[in-house]
């Protein structure tokens, strides 16, 4: 029991993850806390149901669709709702996040129904066994696919041109611009990969945990909890976090309470706050 | 007794030594400048006196007393006030709500005796306000009360900074950079301002970069490289002091200051 | 000393017109509008000293609504006490509560502190939900009696179980709520959490304790609002999870920044506008959330001060000329 728990939750980490890394990016390059990140990767959960359900296109290619057309989106939110407000009044960012949140999941609402949509991936009927555990094939393709976008996203931030002008920018903005590097490019980059990896997230996870309007708002919510413990802009403290909530909320929901389930990482996360404002992993912002 | 005493004061920031056991002694009613080329710790040891960082060791006292670690408002309620050398005002409000802050100390009626209209509130309020616009006018701000701060021309943001630091009814006053960005008409303004602040026997702490501001106005100079004193004296003997010289313009000027 | 003998009057007038509203409007339904308008004014009020005059954002405001309401309820439905102990109760609670959740989460800096009260604000509405022995859970608590008449002598007495009633105990409520936030604005306390929004570092070496400002300013909001929630349980008689929920926070912040942070008219304005508008123009109810959000979005790019705010630039910009040809 307690390894297929732990199993579990390194799956729903792998999602944990992508979200994270997406939202400390915005936060540590461009000091944007971004509340609308929920309803980004409740947008690819919609994509991938929409590609894979209506238009019948087989799962994973419906996946990789959506990164690409929420990317492209988040490219657009960016220039439309977040430029304007930049250099402006601090927390004004988070305000106009908020309106955006409200916005796009009430959009969502009207345009596509509160009910909640289904979405059928491959692999459902394969199981595996080892030793207590028993998982769907299907779930460990998902791990896998966390993994592999996580690893990529390290060799494009460690190893291009760009990502290392991402990486640039973090530790040192000014600098960054007197070095020749565009912000403008680096901002609308980081948000398009941002959401890209939100949106894989919300595909990935949608067979399991279906797909509806209001999914994002638990997420994006742990996901600040993640990002703060793990140090804001730091992206291995958000992959480490994000593997960490997810087993952590595994656990506290099969052993203590599945009601305040959702509590925990709250709890956890004003603790950590309290105790020690830098996170665990540090980039003393608080 | 010396106003202010700071005694082996040393920051370290993970590995580098940003100020090195730094004794330094500020006299009552003098005006002390602290120089240095850049990097040399000027700001990170003002920030140590002013309680915005705290020192890895060493101990700073006030009026004898010892003030290691107060936080900045604290320091200001004994009297020690210090300026920002970026430009640090209340946007939103009018010049006058800016100033009128500053006289936060001054005031004793609270809230609960503005709620009731007392006549101890009208009275504190209309003296704080009287105050504020004899700072303004001391400063040379006369005319802009009602304007937010935000619209003020650039050269009189920081006049207004100053202007708010000086509402506190400071001892010690620290001024961090007060010329920097300024043109020249602009810094003879500001210098004028420093004097007549001066002249009401407030002590100066003044960390600057422009010589001629330094030179003007200073008794003494504190010089400061790599994080420790270099030398101290007034003005004549730092301006020809090869020491300083060479840690300013290179070791080629060093036989040059011989002859002058 | 008075000084604008005619802006004393235009108040006055205004505030006797306030006073006759329940005689020149007779249709319950319209006084029932005032009187939730009336509500949410308090509320916002409560949210303006911290979030507007002070500038430290609290997202979870309609959690501590709830707390406010939730006291009441069961002060009256459980304890049996009447609700003008109930109220008075709900006010303590609610600024207990914010002070137990304040006082360490304040010495945070802004956008952690707001992060921290959504996060309480997420608690406390699973708490609502899930705690049904106390809260009621998903059904809440009905049957919340409205506040027991008060008798002066033979035959004078008021009545507050009627919208007639309660409006003019909310109106009391609204005037005094406008009357602390005015006086709070003029007295020192006001000016330093106006600082500690404008230029932390600049109040700290004015000599402003800056967490201790912050504290304050958020149990005041808490006293607001353990008032309204008070008051809005004994009104519609019952309260549920979802009035307390997260969005309801986002709408009440929608208000205050719609209506102008900060200022005095601005959190009337605010209420006013969202809760009659969607009341009014009925056909828009379920476009009204995507609405909400567009609005903020616009406003906090366009428009960040408010309408009050902006009626206030203009007639700063009006008075006084740019350059300061006044300097001699």
């Amino acid at each position: 029991m307690f390894l297929q728990q732990i199993v579990n939750g390194l799956i729903l980490g792998g999602a944990y993850a992508l979200i994270s890394v997406g939202m400390t990016m915005i936060f540590g390059i461009m000091n944007i806390a971004n509340l609308a990140h929920g309803t980004i990767y409740m947008l690819g959960g919609y994509c991938v149901y929409f590609l894979s359900t209506v238009y019948g296109q087989p799962f994973f290619l419906a996946v990789a669709l959506s990164i690409f057309i929420v990317g492209l989106f988040g490219i657009a939110i960016e220039r439309i709702v977040f430029r304007p407000i930049y250099g402006g009044p601090v927390l004004y960012d988070l305000l106009i996040a908020s309106g955006l949140m409200v916005f796009l999941e009430n959009g969502a609402l009207l345009l596509w129904g509160s009910q909640t949509k289904s979405v059928r991936a491959p692999y459902t009927d394969m199981v595996i066994h080892f030793f207590s555990v028993s998982v769907t094939m299907q779930r460990v393709i998902v791990l896998l696919a966390s993994l592999i976008l996580i690893a990529a996203l390290y060799l494009f931030l460690n190893f291009t041109r760009f990502g290392k002008a991402i990486v640039a920018t973090s530790q040192n903005p000014k600098g960054a611009s007197l070095v020749g590097i565009d912000l403008t490019k680096i901002y609308m980059l980081t948000f398009a990969i941002s959401s890209g990896l939100a949106a894989a997230a919300g595909a990935l996870l949608a067979p399991m945990f279906y797909v509806f309007p209001t999914m994002g708002s638990m997420p994006v919510l742990k996901a600040f909890v993640v990002v703060v413990l793990g140090g804001i802009g730091n992206v291995q403290g958000a992959v480490v976090g994000g593997f960490l909530m997810g087993i952590a909320e595994s656990l506290g929901g099969a052993y203590i309470s599945s009601d305040y389930k959702n509590a925990f990482s709250f709890i956890i996360f004003i603790g950590v706050l309290l105790i020690r404002p830098q996170g665990l992993f540090g980039k003393s912002q608080a | 007794m010396s106003l202010l005493v700071c005694e082996k004061l040393h920051k370290v920031f993970g590995g580098l030594v940003a100020v090195n056991q730094v004794d330094l002694k500020i006299e009552e009613g003098e005006i002390l400048g602290l120089i240095g080329p850049n990097g040399a710790g000027k700001t990170t040891l003002f920030n140590l006196i002013t309680g915005f960082l705290p020192p890895t060791s060493g101990r700073i006292s006030y009026e004898g007393k010892e003030i290691t670690r107060f936080p900045p408002y604290v320091l200001a309620s004994r009297g020690l006030v210090r300026t920002f050398q970026k430009i640090n005002i209340f946007p939103e409000l009018s010049v006058l709500d800016n100033i009128l802050i500053g006289r936060y100390l001054h005031i004793g009626a609270g809230f609960f005796q503005s709620l009731f209209q007392s006549r101890i509130h009208h009275r504190e309020e209309k003296e704080a306000r009287d105050r504020a616009f004899a700072i303004s006018e001391f400063v040379g701000l006369s005319g802009w009360e009602d304007h937010q701060a935000k619209n003020l021309p650039f050269g009189l943001l920081r006049t207004l900074g100053i202007a708010v630091a000086l509402a506190t009814g400071p001892k010690l006053f620290l001024l961090d950079e007060p010329a920097s960005g300024m043109n020249t008409e602009e810094k003879k303004e500001i210098i004028e301002v420093i004097r007549k602040i001066y002249e009401s026997r407030i002590t100066l702490l003044l960390v600057e970069h422009d010589m001629s501001v330094v030179m003007n106005l200073c008794s003494r100079i504190i010089v400061l490289d790599a994080g420790a004193v270099l030398m101290e004296g007034n003005p004549e003997e730092v301006q020809h002091d090869s020491r300083v010289i060479e840690v300013y313009l290179g070791k080629g000027y060093k036989r040059a200051a011989g002859t002058r | 000393m008075i000084r604008n003998p005619g802006k004393n009057l235009l108040i006055l007038f205004f505030v006797l017109l306030v006073f006759l509203i329940p005689v020149l409007i007779k249709d319950p339904y319209y006084q029932h509008i005032l009187n939730v308008v009336f509500l949410f004014t308090i509320s916002v009020y409560g949210l303006n000293i911290i979030a507007g005059i002070t500038g430290q954002f609290n997202i979870g405001h309609a959690g501590f609504l709830g707390i406010g309401a939730y006291i009441s309820a069961l002060a009256t439905n459980s304890l049996m006490l009447s609700f003008w102990l109930a109220m008075p109760l709900a006010i303590l609670g609610t600024a207990v509560f914010g002070f137990l959740i304040g006082y360490p989460s304040l010495r945070l800096r802004g956008v952690y502190f707001a992060l921290t009260t959504l996060c309480f604000g997420e608690i406390l509405s699973l708490v609502f939900e899930n705690w049904i022995p106390v809260t009621g859970g998903p059904t809440g608590i009905s049957r919340i009696p409205a506040p027991t008449s008060i008798r002066l002598s033979e035959g004078i007495s008021f009545a507050f179980d009627t919208k007639i009633g309660f409006y003019y105990l909310c109106l009391i409520f609204v005037l005094l709520s406008l009357y602390i936030n005015r006086q709070l604005l003029k007295s020192r306390l006001g000016r330093a959490m106006l600082a500690v929004r404008e230029n932390e570092d600049l109040a700290q070496s004015a000599g402003i304790p800056i967490t201790r400002t912050k504290i304050i300013a958020f149990i005041l909001s808490m006293m607001f609002v353990g008032l309204c929630g008070s008051l809005y349980a004994h009104y519609f008689r019952f309260i549920s999870p979802v009035s307390f929920s997260v969005p309801e926070s986002f709408r009440q912040v929608t208000m205050l920044f719609v209506g102008g942070r900060g200022t005095l008219l601005g959190p009337l304005i605010g209420a006013l506008i969202f809760t009659a508008l969607p009341e009014v123009l009925r056909s828009i109810e379920d476009y009204q959330w995507v609405v909400y959000g567009a609005i903020l979005m616009v406003f906090i790019v366009f428009l960040p001060k408010g309408i009050v705010g902006l009626i206030q630039d203009i007639t700063e910009t009006l008075r006084l000329p740019r350059n300061g040809n006044r300097e001699q």
